[in-house]
This record gives structure tokens, sequence and C-alpha cells, in this order.
């Protein structure tokens, strides 16, 4: 079975369970996937028709089950995967008389992969970012990007490099105004430019704010809009700083199920940096992770590679003391014990001991209001 | 509004430089904005208005003008705050082939209209004096006018009798006389002596060219005007070059030489804007010596009071047709000029009469009624009274509503508004802001320290610095060129090379788009002072000579407007550059 018929498998089981909002937005990368009109209209006229007014659930998943169907024998064109988009290597970049400096820094960026950029304020993540977004010069190393058009100017690179940075300019008119002076700049016109831009609108949640001015969106709205407004560009790699800043939890787990889902787009996968201090959402959608200490990175976290750790690093928030916690865990293998003045940090000189730790608080009837082991993620660098 | 609304939608869909300039919204305006002018200008016009001021000048005179700027103000605020809201060159969208030339171009033909209000104003105007005067009828009405006002003197002392003779003996094109007593001792010609110097020449010494006609002494003479170039003096001054002397045989009458119609109308309809007084006009002469003057002659000859009271009559119809005032007796006139010789001094008559009549100047052993009871009566007007000027202004406002010929300088001073204007919200829409604003100090700094290398320049030009030459124009043209160039040289190289600060660059390039237009002008202008050589006359005195061709070619308005629009275009694809540069 093919990816896209999975994908679509995956949608109608979402209905069928009644994880609508799930289920809709799956579809809707579904329809874009096809990149067929006809399909767009009658997404939208299901969209329209579910947000006129309130609806049975079974309609809705009845309707929602009729369009999958329709799609099932789609012909989609899967994009192979094979070359980076960009490779940098050694990449670094001085400020002020050595004030700064970003040194060192290589990676490469597949079609579907999204990079983590993590690292305390002042580190060299945003350096980094416009760097590879071809806004900032670099001092040493060398940095390629490998388009579909070989030869293209400075400016036609800028425009296939899209970078949000963290806090997003204001505009001004209506949300699907600009969308849609967005998407005839791209060459999209017509009809087509009306369809596609409510389908993005569709797929980033803002069907009900699609005439909303900047100044009646919330923070999340905007930068839905500002992805909404980016993937209209159809990027090959895109570059966010910081995007999840100023966003309540529920929309940042939104924001990155979207930016993971649309990367991995089976008809057109991109590449994805983002950086950003929520470390742990950040890493549940990343397949690497790279974390900049004084610009220079000190980890590189790969999802796809097996870890061989040989630490266990547990995070814990408990009400006791040290030598409580001392005495609660004197089971456990060579460990050691910190506190950084709002959690404790256990470090145990063996792998995989979460199970042990979990225990070992259990039967010492200590009040835990938090648990996490912080093995794999880079939230143990922040130590 | 849902058909404005799908084409809004259709136009950004579809053409996001026309949909984003809002040109058809500008053009709508600026067609409304005609309309509105041209009613305004029609319905601001009467005859009043014909006969106060000239036409021409309505615009200024009625402060339209300043609706206009306050309107384009508005409407152009209004423009900018749409047309700013968006931008694709800040976001790095795709730009197609020519965008930023068709962006400038669709501003600008927004912005033209709004620009050249005063064309459509101008057109409602002339529009409503075609209604108001009738140029047929008026070209008939001229032939009594020109007729009357040989009767009706405005000011004895300052008539000219240029060609106006009857009948004709001289060939007079240039000839001169001599009346009153201070011209005749006080003359300003001159004349070269047996020796060939030149000395002033004084009537009064030289009775040997002097006629009598009528008991009056004249001279007729002819004479050239000296341009200081061909000689040593600073001033221009009018040399004789030889005396006429008419043959007595001729009968020649006072009133033949002078007859008081100092001002005339051509019922040509000539499109020139003096062409309503052909007192200068020696294409006129012929036509007044022919047409008008043998009636004079006769009338005035064989004292045809019949003749002159209906001539005067009928004036005075038309100055009340068109209501202009007059006190006009045409009776009174007749009898006056059957009585008096024509040649006579009337307005002294006049204002002596409303003193005492006692002090008439002229013989006054009256017997002619009219006259007497004239002079007798307490509230005496003057007779000959009309609004001269009200007559001129509707001649001439008349001849320009139907013969309007288009100022060339204007239209282009209009064009050349519109694209300075379109230049500025085109390059604070793709230039950086800040940088923007930022150039505007650093561009006076650099002109204020041009302008004190100039001054150098000037105040030091003399043989040791430069040449013999005098090209101290050429050297500042000289100056700003290179420095403009070194401008946009250098904004290139920021551009270009990342080792420069992208802020810097940035200013550079607002400067570079300041001056782009500039710089052709420039060259030009250069080219042309270089051309240019001094010479000598034998005085010392030193004037510039031109190659006139290369600079009638050079300084032409349109070249000049169309190498500095060149310029500016030139310059754009540095914008472009510059958004793709690294800081």
């Amino acid at each position: 079975m093919q990816a896209f018929q999975l994908k679509l498998d995956s949608v109608r089981q979402h209905y069928l369970n009644g994880d609508i909002s799930i289920g809709f937005r799956q579809l809707t990368d579904c329809v874009l996937d096809t990149r067929d009109l006809q399909f767009y209209k009658q997404l939208i006229a299901y969209t329209e028709w579910f947000e006129s007014e309130e609806q049975s659930t079974f309609d809705v998943v009845s309707k929602a089950i009729h369009l999958i169907d329709l799609l099932v024998n789609f012909p989609i064109e899967e994009k192979v995967v094979d070359a980076p988009l960009l490779v940098a290597e050694s990449l670094g970049k001085t400020y002020g008389r050595r004030k700064f400096q970003l040194k060192n820094v290589s990676l490469n960026i597949y079609p579907g992969d999204v990079w983590g950029l993590v690292g305390e304020n002042g580190n060299g993540k945003t350096t980094l970012l416009r760097i590879l977004a071809n806004e900032l010069s670099f001092d040493t190393g060398s940095l390629s990007v490998h388009l579909s058009d070989s030869s293209i100017s400075d400016y036609e690179m800028r425009t296939r490099l899209v970078y949000i940075p963290q806090r997003t300019p204001k505009w001004y008119g209506s949300l699907k105004s600009n969308l849609k002076f967005t998407a005839t700049h791209y060459g999209i016109t017509g009809e087509e430019n009306e369809l596609i831009v409510l389908m993005m609108i569709i797929r980033f949640g803002l069907w009900n704010y699609r005439n909303h001015q900047w100044n009646e969106l919330s923070s999340g709205y905007k930068m839905r809009f500002e992805l909404a407004r980016t993937f209209l560009r159809a990027p090959k790699i895109l570059l966010l700083d910081e995007p999840l800043a100023n966003l309540d939890v529920l929309a940042q787990q939104l924001i990155l199920e979207d930016l993971k889902s649309l990367s991995q787009s089976i008809s057109n996968p991109i590449g994805i940096i983002l950086s950003s201090q929520q470390l742990f959402e950040v890493e549940k959608v990343s397949n690497k992770v790279l974390f900049l200490r004084n610009g220079e990175p000190t980890h590189l976290a790969d999802a796809n590679e097996q870890s061989n750790n040989e630490t266990t690093v547990i995070e814990c928030d408990v009400k006791a003391t040290k030598e409580q916690l001392l005495e609660a865990f004197n089971q456990l293998p060579a460990f050691e014990i910190s506190y950084n003045g709002g959690m404790y940090m256990l470090s145990i000189s063996a792998p995989n001991q979460m199970s042990t730790v979990l225990r070992a608080l259990a039967t010492s009837q200590l009040e835990v209001t938090y648990v996490r082991d912080i093995s794999q993620s880079t939230r143990r660098l922040f130590i | 509004m849902k058909f404005l609304r799908k084409f809004d939608t259709f136009l950004l869909e579809n053409y996001p430089i026309l949909w984003r300039s809002k040109v058809f919204y500008l053009l709508a305006t600026g067609a409304l904005l005609w309309v509105v002018f041209y009613l305004v200008g029609y319905a601001i016009t009467d005859l009043n208005t014909l006969l106060t001021c000239s036409i021409d000048k309505r615009y200024e005179d009625t402060y339209a003008v300043l609706f206009h700027a306050i309107l384009v103000l508005i409407i152009l605020s209004f423009w900018a705050l749409h047309f700013y809201k968006k931008n694709a060159i800040r976001h790095y969208y795709p730009l197609k082939r020519f965008y930023l030339l068709k962006l400038f171009f669709s501003i600008l033909i927004g912005i033209l209209p709004l620009v050249t209000i005063i064309v459509p104003f101008q057109a409602g105007v002339r529009a409503k004096a075609r209604y108001l005067v009738d140029l047929e009828t008026l070209q008939k009405e001229i032939h009594t006018i020109n007729l009357a006002l040989a009767f009706l003197p405005t000011n004895t002392e300052n008539y000219s009798i240029h060609n106006k003779t009857f009948p004709k003996p001289f060939p007079v094109s240039d000839m001169l006389k001599f009346l009153s007593d201070s011209t005749w001792t006080e003359s300003l010609l001159y004349i070269k002596d047996s020796t060939g110097d030149t000395t002033r020449y004084i009537p009064a010494n030289h009775p040997e060219n002097t006629v009598v006609i009528d008991n009056k002494q004249y001279q007729f003479l002819h004479s050239k005007t000296i341009n200081p170039e061909d000689e040593c003096y600073g001033e221009y001054y009018e040399l004789i070059t030889h005396f006429y002397h008419p043959d007595t045989s001729l009968k020649l009458h006072a009133y033949g030489l002078l007859n008081y119609s100092n001002v005339e109308y051509s019922d040509a309809a000539i499109p020139n804007r003096d062409s309503y007084s052909i007192q200068y006009d020696s294409r006129n002469i012929t036509k007044f010596n022919q047409l008008y003057a043998p009636k004079i002659h006769r009338w005035v000859h064989q004292k045809q009071q019949d003749s002159i009271q209906y001539i005067v009559h009928e004036f005075q119809e038309i100055l009340n047709k068109y209501s202009i005032n007059n006190v006009l007796n045409p009776q009174l006139i007749a009898a006056i000029h059957a009585h008096y010789d024509y040649h006579g001094n009337y307005l002294s008559f006049v204002n002596t009469g409303i003193r005492d009549k006692n002090d008439y100047e002229f013989d006054f052993s009256v017997n002619n009624e009219n006259i007497i009871s004239y002079l007798e009566s307490e509230d005496r007007e003057n007779p000959f009274a009309y609004n001269q000027y009200s007559l001129d202004y509707l001649i001439r406002n008349s001849k320009m509503a139907y013969h309007h010929e288009e100022k060339e300088e204007l239209n282009l001073a209009f064009v050349v508004i519109a694209i300075s204007l379109s230049l500025l919200f085109f390059l604070f829409d793709v230039t950086p802001f800040i940088q923007f604003l930022i150039a505007i100090p650093a561009m006076g700094v650099l002109m204020i320290a041009l302008g004190l290398i100039s001054a150098l320049i000037d105040y030091n030009h003399n043989d040791y610095y430069f040449d013999h030459l005098y090209k101290e124009e050429a050297y500042i043209f000289l100056l700003f060129s290179i420095t403009f160039i070194c401008l946009i040289v250098f904004s290139w190289i920021t551009i270009k090379y990342t080792y420069f600060n992208k802020k810097l660059s940035g200013v550079l390039l607002n400067m570079g788009c300041f001056v782009a237009p500039v710089l052709p002008f420039l060259v030009l202008l250069t080219i042309v002072e270089f051309s240019r050589h001094v010479e000598y006359n034998p005085c010392g005195g030193m004037h510039k000579v031109y190659n006139v061709q290369l600079r009638e070619t050079l300084m032409d308005p349109y070249l000049l407007v169309s190498v500095s629009l060149l310029g500016a275009l030139c310059y754009f694809p540095l914008i472009r550059k510059y958004y793709a540069r690294k800081e």
C-alpha cells in the first residue's frame, strides 16, 4: 500500500474514532497532496458546511469518509527523498572583535527533516538561522543550497529560503488579502489563487479569522498566519526562529504537529529548522536536535539513531530534602543528585533506570509532582 | 460595491502590481477630479471674468491651485496608506521581470491625472468663454471698434504713430518722430559724425532735417539698434542711419500721422498672445492703412459728424452688450471732432474743461451747442471715457478661448512633478525606511559640502587655477557629476561586497536613488559648458559663446526629462541586489 493510502487510512480511523479535529487536519494535508483543484473545492465546501452551523457528528464523519473514498484512488506522485537540500560545513561567524563567535557548525538537511535548534539565549541560534537563510554572511566554512534550479540569483535564492523571525512584522489589510497577495507573487493566479489560499486558511485553522486584521488576532493565530503565508510560498527549506514563543501549550503542540505533518508531505516534503526553548515539544517532533553552547554545537541528537547512553538522567520534582532522596535511592547503582533550586537532577551510571527510580519513589512514599527521563533530551545539557 | 470588490479581487489574483498601486482607483479619482475641475472652471467664469482678468491665469487667481494641492495631498495620503500596506520586495517575494519598473510606471500613471488638474480647469474656463463670446461676431465688431478708437484718445502723450500715416508716403518701417519739446532737445538717439565718432543727436540743432506739417515740426529718420557686443558700450542704443524728407506736394496732415487710435485690435485669429494689439505688429499695418485709414481720413477731412457719431455709437453699443463701463457721448465726440483739429489734445480739453472753461488750452470760440452745454454743465463726465482694460481683456481672453495654444513648458513641468512624486513614493516603498530617512540629511550635508567647494571654485576662478576660458561653471558641474558618479559607484560596491555594513549600503542606495535622475542632466550640462568658449570684444569685454547646435540639442527639455527618467530607471536593478545582499 502506498504512503498516501496509508495516510488516508489513518485519517479515516481518526474520524471513525471521533478525533475529528486531527482527522480534519490530516484530511486537509491529503487534499493538499493531490494538488487537484476539484478536491480543493470539495474540501472548501465541506469546511464551509460544517463551519456554518452546528452539524451532527454523524454527518461530519460521513461526509469526510465520502471525501476520503474519493481520494483513495487519486494517483499521487511520491517525492523521492535522496539528496540534501542544504549542506553546511564548519560554518563560523565572528561578531564585534570576537565578542561572540559561532563556530564549526555542520549540518545536512534533507526533505522531510525537522531540525530542532536549542541552546540558551545568546548562543547563536538566531545567527545560525540567519546564515542558513542567506541573510547573514559567514566568515568560515561553506554553505550550499540545492534547489531544483541550478543557477538562480541571490534574490531568487532568498525567495526560496523562507526565514520567519521571532518577531514577525505587522501586516495590514485582511488576513485573506495578505495570503492572496503572497500567492499571486508566487505565480498562483485566478481561481487557483482563491482555492489555494482558502486551503491554507483551512489547514492552519484560520477559517473563522480569514477576514480579520492583524490586531484582531492572538499571537497563536498570527503565527498560524505566518505559517500559512510561508507554505503558500512552497518553500523547500523553512527556517523558524522561536515560533513557539508567546504561544500557549495547546497552540505550541498544534503548530509543531502541523510543521511535522507538512514537512513530511507526500508530494512536497520540505526541510525545517526551528529554534526554541520548548525542549520537550521540539524534541518530540524533530528528527535531529542541535544544541549550541557559546556558539558551538556541543551535542547532536538524532532520533533515527539508537542511543547508546550509559547514563540515565532523571529530572524530578519532589517535596523532599536531598537527604530524604538519597535515602530513597539507596538501592540504585552509583548515582549523583543535584538540586537547581526547582528540580532535582538524578544522574545514574547505568542505562534505562527510569522504572527503578519510579519504584524507589513509590516505596519511599515521597510526594512526587513530576518525573521525567531526560537521558535522551538536550534538557540535561541545561544543567 | 459588489462589482468593485470583484474587480479588486480580480486584480489581486492576477495583477498584483496594479492591485497594489491602485492605479485604476487613482485614474478614476483623477477622471472625477478632471470633470469636477472642468465644471468648476466653467462655473466660475462669467462675463465679468472675461473683462477683468486674463483667463490663462484663472487657475492661480481663483485659488484653484490651492484646492488642487490640498485635494491631491489628501488623495495621495489616503492612497499611500493603502499602498504601503503591502510590499513584495521586503518579504522577498519573487519579482517578475521589470517588476520595479512596472510598479514605478503604474504609480506615475496614477499620479499624472491628479497633478494635471489645471488642464480640465482651464478647458472649462475656455469653454465658458466661448459660450459667452461668439468669435465670428466679435471679429465683425472689431472693425467697428478699430474705427471708433481713432476718435477716442486715451492718452495723447503716449500714442504711437508707427506706420500709421495717411496718405502713405514713407518707407516707414522704423520711422520716429519728434513732437514734444523735451524730445526735440534731449533725444536718446545717436549719430556718427564725419570723423566716425558716435555722438548724441539733438534734433533742434538740425533744422535741415526738419519737416513742418500743420505748423508742427517733425523729423523722419531710420535708425538701428546697436548691440553692445559689437561696440564698446554697455547698453543698447539707437543709431540714426539716415533721414527721410517727404515730398511737400503730398499735402500731409498731422492727423494723418497722429491718429489717436493707439489701441487697435486684430480681427485675425492669430494664436499669439500679443496679437490682440496691432500697434507693434507690422503685419497689420498694411491692413490698417487699407481698411481703416481711408475712412478715418475721409471722416476727419470732410468733418463728417454723422459718420463719427454713428461709429462711436456703434462702439458704445458693443461696450454695452458686453457690460463694459463707459460714459461715451457720441454726439459730443462728433461735435468736438468737427470743431477742432483732429490732432488736438482731447484729453487736455476734457481736463481743462472740467476745471474752468476760461483756461482752455485751445481756441474755444465755440458755437456748437453740444460743446457749450457740456462745458457749462456742472457734473461733466469725460465723453471719451470707457474701460479700455475691460475691452483689452475681453478680446484677448476671447482669442485665448478660441485659439488655445498648449504651453509645452508648463505641461512638461507637470510631467516632471508627477515623475518626481512617483519616484519619491516609489523609493519610500522599495528602499529601507530608516536608511531612507538617514539619506535625506546625509544628502543635505553632501550638497552643502559641494556648494562650499563650488563657491571656492567660483571665488578662485582666475588664470592661475584654471584657464583663460572662465569655465568655472563647467568645473562646478563636473565636480557635481564626478561626485554623483562616485556616490553611485560606491553604492554599487557596498551592495556587491559584504565587507561593508548593510545599513551604510542602504543609506548610499537611497542617496544614489536621489542623484541618479539628476546625474544625466548634470553630465549634459557639463558637456555644454565645456564645449563653449569665451570671446573678447575690442573694448576688453568678454562674452560666452556656446556651440548653439550642441546646446540646443542637449538642453532640449524633452531630452533632459527623458535622460533623467532613464537615469532613475537604470538605478532600479540595484534595489533588488541590495535586498539580496547578505548582512
